[in-house]
């Protein structure tokens, strides 16, 4: 799991990133440079990096941003876009738990293209919720009384239809 | 209750939507607002229900202006394109064209949706010629789309009384609509507000029986010397960028030529009321010109006019929406007897039609003169193309462009099926595909009956503006 460098070529350069539980990756520059804020750690330090560390990452979830960089390493030509739009769906189809802390590192780490494949995701899984399970998803506590809620409700009526 | 509290700022709103939840499991701002901005209209107008501060966020027209700036970038980059369409329904012994939707919804005829409250939309989707080829070869000439009714939100009066409705035009959401009173009300069928407007300033000034409406933007009257005129009336629904507020600018005009002077009156959704206009600059251009409400564009805060010249000789009267100046721009000569106007490559274009029954539809394009409001004598005309059609099909007409302005939708007369039918085509490869919308079994009978015309296309953008807007305080 730790290595995830082999089968590429020996030309193409490789940094070692260490997750949040302190495991240690080695990723193809190009894959990890889909991340802003790696490509900037690797600006300012350049050459000399030994280990860059991402404090808010852990493991698990680096595996998976990792996989995503790597498969959006390269420019995709036009005949390959349906397969990886495919790919990009069965990506984001993960379990909830998952999704959040994908997408926390995906902002953590600036990755713009992921960040909005999961934006668009979650806005996917709750748009068609109704308010309670809204609430129940995200810990919202309901601070209307009863005659508020059934007036807002009352004028809305269409929208929960 | 739930009112938007003018002092929150939108981040304050956004912070408080953050901490009411997501305790455990923190998550930024920035993804917050993300994912809700993507949400559709309906599912935000729904959670206005989850708590106050999610309802005061979603009701913040900080927060309504950057969904529709979302919206806009999704439509310019969606795989779909949605559009209302509207009818005329032409009866055989009837002199004047009418009726597009009327109120009753119960009133259906057995053609394609011309009467009813409801309105159809067309979605067209964005696939290009030859992504079909796989398939069964016909497919290669139709465009993919579907159809479905969407429910107006209208006056209640204008339901009531069964009265003839007109779309007017869209502007973020918003549509103008009129009825056969000339009665204005303002809709967004995203979120069913409807706000009626007060009554238009410019009503021909007449004594009582003397007035003979007819439908929408016309009508008889006698004015004091006893003489009888027709009014003609073209308006449309804009949004001025540095007032951040929404207005409707109103031509009137009566015919014969040169009776009265030309009239124009503007309304503010801010002010909530109508105020003349001068339009004396460019009177003397539109002495021998009637409008028409359909005929008209609106780009960059800029509307475009179509007149038509009585002595074949046609102009463009432009009102820019920010400043609140009109201008009036010169067209070719192009012995036309019938000319469509239309947004391509945000450039205003015009297809002149020699006579009615043409198979053929020249479209000719304007640049130079900064859009013309300013400076009316440096636009120049150029001809880009000719579009021919097969032979048996008579009376294109050029409807809008779709697709990142590559496609042009038209409606066309069939000889062959003696049916209206929707085409598209190609400006690149000037290759035309059908638009399956309307009965029909196969793709190539499909299409309305002749008495059917579209009259207006609008693009159906869903977002959250507000008719109510110019109320709000903050």
């Amino acid at each position: 799991m730790a290595s995830s460098t082999s089968g590429s070529s020996s030309s193409s350069k490789v940094v070692k990133i260490r997750s949040s539980d302190n495991e240690n990756f080695e990723v193809e520059e190009a894959a990890a440079a889909r991340s802003e804020t790696i490509k900037k750690l690797l600006e300012d330090v350049g050459d000399d990096a030994d280990v860059i560390p991402l404090p808010n990452v852990d493991a698990k979830t680096l595996v998976k941003v990792m996989e995503w960089c790597k498969k959006h390493m390269d420019d995709v030509d036009e005949l390959n876009k349906e397969e990886m739009k495919t790919w990009d769906a069965e990506f984001v189809d993960m379990d909830q738990s998952c999704l959040y802390n994908v997408l926390l590192a995906a902002n953590f780490l600036n990755i713009k293209e992921l960040l909005d494949q999961l934006t668009q995701k979650v806005a996917d899984m709750i748009k068609g919720k109704s308010p309670e399970e809204i609430r129940a998803t995200f810990n919202i506590k309901n601070d209307f009384t009863p005659e508020e809620e059934a007036e807002i409700r009352k004028q809305n009526a269409w929208a929960f239809e | 209750m739930a009112n938007c509290d003018a002092k929150s700022s939108l981040e304050q709103l956004f912070t408080n939507v953050v901490c009411m939840g997501i305790t455990e499991d923190y998550i930024p701002k920035e993804i917050v607002e993300k994912v809700l901005l993507l949400l559709p209209v309906k599912s935000l107008i729904r959670f206005k229900c989850v708590s106050k501060s999610l309802c005061a966020l979603i009701e913040h027209p900080s927060f309504r202006a950057k969904h529709l700036h979302n919206s806009k970038n999704n439509i310019s980059s969606s795989s779909t394109t949605s559009l209302f369409l509207s009818f005329t329904f032409e009866e055989r012994m009837a002199v004047e064209k009418h009726i597009f939707m009327n109120c009753n919804a119960n009133h259906k005829p057995s053609y394609p949706h011309a009467i009813a409250a409801e309105l159809p939309t067309l979605n067209i989707i964005n696939t290009s010629e030859d992504d079909d080829v796989d398939h069964y070869y016909d497919k290669r000439l139709l465009v993919q789309c579907s159809s479905e009714y969407v429910k107006l939100p209208l006056a209640k009066d204008m339901i009531r009384d069964r009265r003839l409705v007109r779309i007017c035009s869209q502007c973020d959401g918003l549509l103008c609509l009129f009825d056969e009173f000339g009665n204005f009300c303002l809709c967004n069928p995203s979120t069913k507000e409807c706000r009626t407007l007060p009554p238009c300033l410019l009503q021909p000034q007449t004594s009582r029986g003397l007035r003979l409406l007819l439908p929408f933007s016309t009508g008889y009257y006698a004015n004091s010397q006893g003489l009888c005129l027709l009014q003609y009336t073209s308006c449309g629904l804009g949004y001025d960028d540095k007032a951040k507020d929404y207005k409707i600018i109103r031509i009137v005009k009566t015919f014969p030529p040169g009776t009265e002077p030309p009239r124009a009156e503007l309304y503010s959704l801010s002010s909530n009321s109508w105020r003349e206009m001068d339009l004396s600059n460019i009177a003397e251009d539109l002495r021998c010109c009637f409008l028409c409400c359909e005929h008209k564009v609106y780009l960059k805060g800029v509307y475009y006019f179509l007149a038509n010249g009585t002595d074949g000789k046609s102009k463009i009267v432009c009102f820019d929406m920010c400043e609140e100046e009109f201008n009036c721009i010169s067209l070719p000569d192009f012995h036309s007897s019938y000319m469509r106007i239309a947004v391509w490559n945000e450039r205003v274009v015009v297809f002149p039609t020699v006579y009615y029954g043409a198979s053929t539809v020249q479209m000719w394009v304007m640049d130079g003169g900064n859009g013309g409001v300013r400076d009316r004598n440096s636009c120049f005309w150029t001809k880009h193309s000719e579009i021919r059609f097969a032979a048996g099909v008579i009376d294109p007409k050029p409807l809008l462009f779709w697709k990142n302005d590559d496609e042009l939708l038209m409606e066309i007369f069939y000889e062959k099926i003696e049916k209206r039918k929707l085409i598209s085509y190609n400006i690149g490869s000037t290759k035309f595909r059908n638009v399956p919308f309307g009965a029909g079994s196969s793709p190539h009978d499909q299409g309305y009956d002749s008495q059917f015309r579209v009259n207006n296309v609008v693009p159906y953008v869903k977002s959250l503006v507000s008719v109510k807007e110019g109320n709000r305080a903050c």
